[in-house]
């Protein structure tokens, strides 16, 4: 140490400013955990506006109930000296309410006053309440997905029941058939809706008038063929570049709305155009429309408008998140009694 | 002789409503069978009946169906408030979750919870278990 830092005064301030400045948290607290002072960058890591609020509270106020007890036997270890020091990852509940990780170094000075240095995890805070949603998310999609699936399958297993009633055999397979088709439709739906969140982005170009040809062709497939349904399409250019799976996903769901919420007669126009660089979608059909009431909720994941909607109520959903992955647009306009029109906008490079 | 008089089946899906039919036919379970494919309009049947004095015995009800589903039927049904004597709900699902299961016991107007599909043992095992005093 040199001359001058051996003067108390100079010292004093130094360390003081380390204190002050430090981004690190720092706490001075007495042997009952109860905090004596703490620096700014602590009381902002917990949230408080400034050091004051904090006196007088005690670590067991601030740290997460599940963290308490541990950190108290550590604590009273450092203070009988049974140990010099701990470092421990630990939560603490801010001012607010929210949780975050920290880790910690605690030791004493003279097993009178314990100090502790604390650092942020905070990206591990946030990576956990990612998995915590993901986690709610799941349960909430295997509860609705198994529920769907045993759906169909338990109507198989009560009309394998009905060999030996007067219901005639052949309405006996057809209502077999249309079970495992709505089986089938269901797994599909689960199946767009995985390869939409797994596969990356892949623009390629592609014969806009073609996809729309195969989209329709394979919702007519997945709805059996149930409503004969005219297609008009209006596309007056050849070539786009797309994210082609993702378009096909988007196209495929509208029309199998278009079909399943149909009439007599029915009618689907799709037309094209380009504008500001957005590929810009129109589906338009001559079907019951949204009423007004339920507008709001139709991209909900698992929302099913009517009994009209065949599937486990993910269409809508998996449209959107299809869209969000090629940073597009949906927006619709709808008349109950004559018609839907959903818009389509997808940026093109 | 049919065992009850009137039972009404609660489901949006048309092939559960054709089984249930059959199957209750068959086991010569009830007289008349209603259905009645939205909640909502299955809440206006009730009150309906109420006032004519024809109130079905039992109800079969679905959980999961559109708009109004099986837990917002029986809110609804709770406040046409009907007598003691009223109708048995059975919520009759395709749900194996013990979640729903378990909120279905809290209710008082939800007599049982059965797992789909509807069968001749399972009718007679809610004959036995409701019906017979």
């Amino acid at each position: 140490m040199t001359e001058d830092l051996k003067s108390i005064a100079l010292n004093l301030a130094l360390l003081q400013k380390m204190f002050h400045d430090s981004p690190f948290g720092i706490c001075i607290i007495d042997n009952h955990g109860k905090y004596l002072d703490t620096n700014p960058s602590f009381a902002s890591l917990l949230g408080y506006a400034s050091p004051d609020e904090l006196i007088n509270l005690e670590f067991k106020d601030v740290t997460h109930p599940e963290d308490v007890e541990r950190d108290r036997v550590l604590t009273e270890k450092i203070f009988s000296g049974e140990i010099e020091e701990f470092k421990v990852e630990k939560r603490f509940l801010k001012k607010d309410g929210e949780v975050i990780w920290v880790k910690l170094y605690a030791t004493t000075y003279e097993k009178t006053y314990g100090i502790g240095i604390l650092e942020s995890l905070d990206a591990r805070g946030k990576y956990e309440s990612q998995m915590a949603k993901l986690k709610k998310d799941l349960d909430q999609f295997i509860y609705k997905t198994s529920h769907d699936l045993r759906s169909p399958v338990a109507n198989i297993l009560g009309l394998t029941k009905l060999q030996d009633s007067d219901l005639d055999k052949d309405e006996l397979i057809q209502m077999v058939y249309e079970n495992a088709q709505k089986l089938d439709h269901i797994i599909r739906e689960i199946s767009d809706y995985s390869s939409n969140q797994k596969f990356p982005l892949k623009l390629e170009e592609l014969d806009l008038d073609l996809a729309v040809n195969e989209a329709f062709h394979s919702a007519q497939e997945e709805t059996r063929n149930k409503r004969p349904t005219e297609l008009v399409k209006n596309i007056p250019f050849e070539n786009v570049v797309a994210d082609r799976a993702r378009l096909l996903i988007i196209l495929k769901n509208l029309i199998i709305n278009a079909i399943n919420f149909g009439r007599e007669n029915a009618k689907i126009e799709i037309c094209s155009s380009i504008k500001n660089s957005n590929l810009i979608i129109k589906i338009k059909d001559n079907g019951i429309g949204i009423r007004k009431d339920i507008q709001t909720k139709i991209y909900e994941m698992f929302y099913r408008g009517s009994k009209n909607s065949e599937g486990a109520g993910l269409g809508l959903f998996i449209v959107k998140e299809a869209l969000q992955e090629v940073s597009g647009k949906i927006s619709f306009s709808s008349q109950e009694g004559k018609g839907t029109e959903f818009i389509v906008e997808i940026p093109v490079p | 002789m049919e065992k009850l008089q009137k039972v009404l089946l609660v489901d949006d899906d048309d092939i559960v409503n054709s089984i249930n039919k059959v199957i209750i036919k068959h086991a010569k379970f009830a007289e008349e069978i209603v259905v009645q494919t939205i909640a909502s309009e299955a809440i206006g049947y009730i009150k309906e009946q109420k006032e004519q004095g024809t109130l079905p015995e039992l109800i079969f009800l679905d959980i999961n169906m559109p708009e109004m589903d099986g837990w917002d039927f029986v809110d609804e049904y709770v406040k046409l408030g009907l007598e003691d004597d009223g109708p048995r709900i059975v919520m009759l699902t395709s749900s194996i979750n013990p979640r729903d299961e378990n909120r279905a016991s809290l209710i008082d107007e939800i007599t049982d919870f059965m797992s789909k599909p509807l069968s001749p043992e399972v009718l007679e095992k809610i004959y036995d278990k409701h019906f017979v005093s």
